[in-house]
């Protein structure tokens, strides 16, 4: 478990965060910018040492009672938004620098193994200024990770990026993160992210925790805070499928539900492997309902679902409409008017249009 | 020509410029890392301390050493007291005042290099397990070569010019504490011009011969790349 | 003869940049006040090293007097064609004394001649001061040298070396007499005054720069009786006192 509770006072911001997520997994802090999410981190990390509260980390206590844990005593990796390598040191150098400093080697890591799942092979004698964004991050992570840390913090670590090469961290990451056995932080402010690759979601606003827990739990919380925002989403789970349609990608989330996506291999220069796992991230202002099936449509994905239950109040004239598609849990938003319109309840059987949805 | 006399100015001013700023490195490091780093409310006071060579005369700063250096005085008295010989007159003497003197060309250099650096490398260092110290040896001083470099040159060209401070408090012996500024203004005094001219065309000479060699290493080394 | 008497009569009073040499400058300041007790004229003393002087007259600094520490600087200046001989003249016999800061002391030449009475003997360098060729000469006449050389701190000049004794850093210091005769030392320390004979005479000559009424006044002034009495009162001897 990773429990925190964190007070920090800084002359223009103040963080009080109280949350407990599992020790394993990846835990994606999520919030609009300024809202304390890097802060949080630094915090975590003992970088700001006017932190008070406590904080431990799988029985760990580094902060508490008995003082606070030095950062070089915490075990800590962190990947900054900006890769920080040191300049004057080789990629190999900068991978080997925490590792070096350990004090007993407990998990011997084979190394080749991790600088080619890193795709960093080519890179180990050059010095980082000729590297690009991509390949800096991806030598952070490996330095990061061969300092064998107890917990592995991300800030933001592809919004430095351009689109490309972002897309090839984001698949990077997404299948390395589940492989190491490390917790890990990830702050975003991009949904996307989150649902790509978080497995416990902990929502930060103004330096106060709104919500956290499970990220289906969270994402499904209908009065929360996220619904209300403009970023409510959803995640779900699939494959791509084997039977492709020309000019698109499919994906069997299971239950017979396949979701169709246009193909946009061209763009990020993946091809997607049939059977592969894949994770959707579907905004919930993307989501329509209908009473009805409608006819020839351009939407290619419209499902049949069940409403499982709606938010107490609307917001800002719309309102959070939370299905259940075969078990999977969707979130849609809709006017206010529509929901009074349709006479809209639990419990009611109705279409969902889902206009696009974001993928690999 | 240079006659014998002149030679040994020569060595001993270039001993003393080395000296003086081999000293001012190794203490000017704690001190300018100390100030570039603390938060505490006393550093622009030190600052202000260490800067005042600057703008205060040599020949002042030299006269009040003379009357520390006396045997009532506190420099004086001290040596006194644990059996060493005294300051004044002496090559030791002219090392401290040098280093008063030149503080201020090394520490800011250094201090500004450390400053630039940003707290970020330091970070990451710590984050990836390396104690304080290890992070100064390891991150700190790699990368910062070029204010070690300025810091040097500042240093010793500062020192070898050196006239006001040593005019006080050297009293000219030769072979220890006759340098090379003092034995030109003494040629010039004395009307051996010729002698004036020689000396100062050394003193440039090995001045230019010294700077050439560490801009080349740099050069070749790289000593400057920080990025 | 009228010629004259209307030159006397436009005569207007002049201002005479006088360069003297550091160590007389006390002494020069009573001689001011006499002169221009009885003068229309007026004198500023520039004090400074009589090298630097020479340097500065021979690069046309605006000096009309100069009262060099020597007698080889003033004579330069007449070779080089900046001065008459006839401006050229020796103003005052310098004394050299032993000092100390410490009281008490019976200073003499077995004093000095026993190194092992002291650790650090300050004197102005022999090559531009004439008391430090003096204080040269001296040790030479007691035979002295090679036991004084490891002890031997040299001033820059004559005022440096008192500096020297008076601060502490040299127990002792070969000086001009005039220094120890100084109102500002009360009477502070403990000082032989050295026989003439056991060195050279330190001659210092002065020499007149430019052509002017002003500065030939001046010149006679100082052979006056007012300036033999204020040169023994300082501490000097007579210039035709010549042992």
């Amino acid at each position: 478990m990773i429990e925190a509770a964190l007070q920090l006072n800084k002359p223009d911001f103040k963080l009080e965060v109280n949350f407990s997520v599992p020790g394993r997994g990846v835990t994606a802090v999520f919030g609009p910018s300024g809202c304390g999410k890097t802060t949080l981190l630094r915090a975590m990390a003992g970088l700001e040492p006017d932190t008070t509260g406590s904080l431990s980390v799988n029985a760990e206590h580094w902060l508490g009672a008995n003082g606070s844990k030095a950062v070089e005593e915490r075990r800590v990796g962190v990947v900054f938004q900006n890769p920080s390598l040191f300049p004057h040191l080789t990629v190999q150098e900068n991978l080997l620098y925490g590792r070096k400093r350990l004090r007993k080697i407990t998990e011997p890591i084979d190394l080749k193994e991790l600088i080619s799942s890193l795709g960093i092979q080519e890179l180990l004698l050059r010095y980082p200024e000729g590297l690009s964004g991509g390949e800096k991050q991806r030598v952070a992570l490996g330095r990061a990770l061969l300092a064998e840390p107890r917990l592995l913090l991300m800030d933001e670590p592809l919004s430095a990026l351009d689109q490309s090469s972002r897309e090839k961290l984001l698949l990077l990451l997404e299948k390395f993160l589940q492989d190491i056995d490390i917790p890990v932080f990830y702050v975003t402010h991009s949904s996307e992210e989150v649902a790509r690759l978080a497995d416990n979601l902990v929502l930060l606003a103004n330096g106060v925790v709104s919500d956290h827990g499970a990220i289906q739990q969270v994402l499904g919380a209908v009065d929360g805070e996220l619904s209300r925002s403009d970023t409510a989403f959803s995640m779900i789970e699939g494959q791509i499928a084997t039977t492709q349609l020309p000019g698109l990608i499919c994906v069997d989330c299971g239950a017979g539900i396949v979701l169709q996506l246009p193909d946009s291999t061209s763009m990020s220069g993946f091809r997607y492997q049939p059977g592969s796992a894949a994770r959707l991230r579907i905004r919930a202002r993307d989501v329509s309902l209908c009473l009805e099936a409608p006819q020839r449509s351009s939407i290619l994905n419209i499902l049949p679902a069940v409403i499982a239950e709606l938010a107490a109040k609307p917001h800002n004239g719309s309102r959070i409409v939370k299905l259940d598609i075969a078990g999977k849990q969707l979130l849609s938003k809709i006017s206010e008017y529509s929901v009074r319109q349709l006479e809209l309840r639990a419990g009611q059987p109705v279409f969902a249009q889902i206009k696009s949805a974001a993928l690999i | 020509m240079l006659a014998q006399p002149d030679i040994a100015a020569l060595l001993i001013t270039l001993k003393l410029a080395a000296t003086t700023t081999l000293i001012l490195l190794l203490l000017g490091t704690p001190l300018a890392w100390w100030l570039a780093t603390t938060r505490s409310r006393v550093r622009s006071a030190i600052e202000a301390v260490i800067a005042l060579p600057l703008v205060l005369p040599p020949t002042v700063l030299g006269f009040y050493l003379l009357l520390a250096f006396s045997p009532d005085g506190p420099i004086g008295a001290t040596t006194a007291a644990l059996g060493l010989p005294s300051m004044a007159f002496s090559f030791w003497g002219l090392v401290l005042g040098s280093a008063i003197y030149s503080l201020p060309f090394v520490v800011q250099p250094l201090q500004n290099s450390f400053a630039g650096l940003g707290r970020v490398p330091l970070e990451v260092a710590a984050t990836l397990g390396a104690r304080p110290l290890d992070r100064f040896i390891s991150v700190v001083l790699p990368l910062s070569k070029m204010g070690y470099l300025t810091a040097a040159v500042l240093g010793f060209a500062h020192t070898l010019g050196e006239f006001g401070v040593v005019l006080m408090i050297g009293g000219n012996i030769p072979g220890e504490t006759q340098v090379l500024s003092i034995a030109i203004y003494d040629h010039v005094e004395a009307l051996e011009y010729s002698q004036a001219h020689w000396l100062a065309a050394g003193l440039l000479l090995s001045s230019f011969l010294v700077l050439l060699m560490i801009y080349s290493a740099n050069r070749r080394f790289h000593l400057m790349k920080t990025a | 003869m009228l010629v004259l008497l209307g030159s006397s009569a436009y005569a207007y009073a002049e201002t005479l940049n006088v360069a003297v040499a550091s160590n007389f400058v006390a002494a020069m300041q009573h001689i001011k006040r006499a002169f221009e007790g009885n003068s229309a004229h007026e004198l500023r003393i520039i004090r400074g090293s009589s090298g630097k002087h020479y340097a500065q007259i021979t690069n046309g600094a605006p000096f009309d007097v100069f009262l060099s520490a020597d007698q080889g600087r003033p004579r330069r200046l007449v070779e080089e064609g900046l001065a008459e001989e006839s401006g050229l003249s020796t103003y005052a016999l310098g004394q050299l004394a032993l000092w100390s800061r410490k009281k008490d002391l019976e200073l003499d030449r077995d004093y000095l001649s026993n190194t092992s009475n002291y650790r650090v003997i300050a004197i102005a360098n022999p090559r531009l001061a004439p008391y430090g060729q003096a204080a040269a000469e001296l040790f030479s006449s007691l035979g002295v040298e090679s036991l004084v050389s490891g002890r031997l701190v040299m001033g820059e000049n004559i005022a440096q070396a008192f500096q020297f004794a008076f601060s502490g850093n040299a127990d002792l210091g070969l000086v001009a007499y005039s220094q120890t005769e100084s109102p500002n030392l009360s009477g502070q320390g403990s000082v032989w005054l050295v026989p003439s004979e056991l060195h050279q005479p330190i001659k210092q000559d002065m020499v007149i720069l430019i052509d002017s009424a002003a500065a030939f006044e001046f010149s006679s002034f100082m052979k006056s009786a007012v300036v033999r009495d204020i040169l023994l009162t300082n501490g000097y001897l007579l210039p035709e006192a010549t042992p």
